[in-house]
């Protein structure tokens, strides 16, 4: 097979090079124009935020619940095993009746990883992940978020749902 | 008809008691025009480049600081002048700070021939466009000596580059307002513009293209930005400069792409005509007479505007393009359409019938 190669005189590709020039150029700017008045994608964030999605997970939550206000924790060191990067620290004692109560629970939320598997562990849904992402400090001691902190009241316990839609209990 | 601004102006300064106070504030005032109006336009300049630049991007820009993020390029000012000011061993040093005032000087200067309004110009010189041009192509001087004096081969590369960049761009860019000037017969820029009742677009439009192309590359603008090209030379001839000289040269970029803008309205959209001033009868007068620089800075703002569009849509071309673009295709076309305006008007002034 030959290839067939069109020649093309000198003059006229001088024209057609200016021409495809023009052309491109119309093209471009064309194109450029358009894009000047679309909606632009920056997001403006400290005014404007986004919507979060429900299953967002962002600092860490200790719940307590909201009519007796008794902390919903049976201490079970199961989050403590669980979590990765070990940053929950967890002290418990047992009370004149018997039952285990939780004294000390404090995770750094510099080392969170933001997993939940401390969440989807939970027995019994003492622990949520919030909302809340602007966590920034200047010291880094004030990344320790103790039992005050971390505290939220709720209504009713946190019961996770995976992915596979299916409550855990 | 008067322009209002004017009148009040001289006025004012007639009006004064002393004669030695109405030489020297006759002086000063324009002076002082000259050198602060350019500089706070460039602080408009480079605001608006920044947010039009982010609109082609489908960005927002800088809209933090003021209204719109308009204060955002004082506050740039202020940090570029806080810095120190940096100059390399084995640079020359005489040659390296005179440098950025060579670049700055002549764009600041060309605004003392510039009309902004009726009668609203500083020197009214009866070769202006030639003295335009002639003073602006002096910048390149000035940023050869700033790449030679750096001592650095990236900065040297950028001033040889713009030097051969000019010299072939500044003959199309001449022979393209050669045509203008047939029109109009004469080298003001004042007459220029009281002559183009329809303007100059109209019966020059091949010249405006090769004028702007020019221009484009005169002042060192993104398709033709070689000399600085960031992504080869790391930013060319200014590699070296800091603090308040590279602000001169950043100041001489925009004052001189305001000069082009500036230029185009002038020479082929009517200056500070408003548009077809002429059927409008005795209101498009005044129209154009009292709010001259009205239309004249929107004109200059529009073709900046353009400038930053093509900014945010050519890539750089490469420096075998520029050159072959230059004289294999401006330079013939520029030829072409002196040719043709030469035949046009001399058969309408009625030269060949002699
Ligand atoms: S979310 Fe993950 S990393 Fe954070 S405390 Fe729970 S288990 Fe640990
Ligand atoms: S897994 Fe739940 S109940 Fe067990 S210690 Fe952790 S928070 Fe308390």
């Amino acid at each position: 097979m030959s290839e067939v190669i069109r020649e093309i005189s000198p003059v006229r590709q001088y024209f057609k090079n200016l021409f495809d020039g023009v052309k491109a150029i119309y093209n471009g700017m064309r194109l450029t124009l358009k894009y000047m008045f679309l909606p632009k994608v920056t997001e403006v964030y400290p005014d404007v935020k986004r919507n979060l999605p429900q299953r967002f997970r962002g600092r860490f939550a200790f719940l307590y619940n909201k009519d007796d206000g008794k902390m919903l924790c049976i201490g079970c060191y199961a989050c403590v095993k669980v979590c990765p990067p070990q940053t929950i620290v967890m002290e418990t004692i047992k009370g004149e009746d018997k039952k285990i109560k939780t004294t000390r629970y404090e995770i750094n939320i510099g080392e969170c990883i933001s997993c939940a598997n401390c969440v989807e562990v939970c027995p019994v849904g003492a622990l949520e992940m919030t909302h809340e992402y602007e966590t920034a400090t200047f010291n880094q001691m004030d990344l320790v978020y103790g039992m005050d902190k971390l505290a939220k009241y709720v209504e009713k316990p946190n019961m996770y749902m995976p992915p596979d839609g299916k409550a855990k209990k | 008809m008067n322009n209002v601004i004017v009148e009040i102006y001289t006025n004012l300064i007639n009006s004064l008691p002393f004669e030695p106070l109405k030489v020297i504030l006759g002086t000063l005032i324009p002076v002082l025009g000259i050198v602060t109006l350019p500089l706070l336009t460039t602080f408009l300049l480079i605001w608006w480049e920044r947010r039009l630049i982010a609109f082609v991007q489908a960005r927002l820009g800088p809209n933090r600081l003021g209204p719109g993020g308009l204060f955002q390029s004082f506050a740039d000012a202020l940090k570029v002048l806080l810095k120190e000011d940096i100059v390399s061993k084995d640079a020359d040093k005489i040659l390296f700070s005179l440098a950025p005032v060579l670049v700055f000087v002549p764009g600041i200067l060309v605004y003392s021939l510039m009309p902004v309004g009726h009668q609203m110009v500083v020197t009214n010189v009866n070769v202006a466009i030639f003295l335009f041009l002639s003073v602006a192509s002096l910048t390149t001087i000035g940023i050869l000596m700033a790449g030679w004096s750096s001592n650095n081969k990236y900065s040297l590369m950028g001033g040889i580059r713009a030097v051969a960049q000019a010299i072939s761009y500044e003959i199309p860019l001449l022979l393209s307002i050669v045509g203008v000037i047939l029109l109009t017969g004469s080298l003001s820029i004042v007459d220029i513009v009281e002559k183009q009742d329809v303007w100059n677009i109209f019966k020059q439009p091949l010249a405006f293209f090769i004028f702007f192309t020019c221009a484009l590359s005169e002042v060192n603008r993104i398709p033709f930005d070689l000399p600085e090209a960031e992504s080869e030379l790391v930013s060319g001839y200014n590699t070296e400069y800091s603090g308040f000289k590279f602000a001169l040269f950043f100041l001489a970029e925009y004052v001189n792409t305001f000069t082009l803008g500036a230029l185009c309205s002038l020479l082929f959209f009517g200056g500070w005509r408003f548009p077809f001033d002429y059927l409008l009868g005795d209101i498009g007068m005044q129209l154009s007479n009292q709010l001259g620089i009205i239309w004249f800075f929107i004109k200059t703002m529009f073709f900046f505007s353009v400038v930053v569009w093509i900014r945010g849509t050519l890539p750089r071309v490469r420096t075998d393009q520029l050159m072959s673009f230059a004289w294999k295709y401006l330079l013939p076309l520029s030829l072409f359409n002196i040719f043709i305006t030469a035949i046009i008007t001399g058969f309408l002034s009625g030269a060949f019938s002699r």
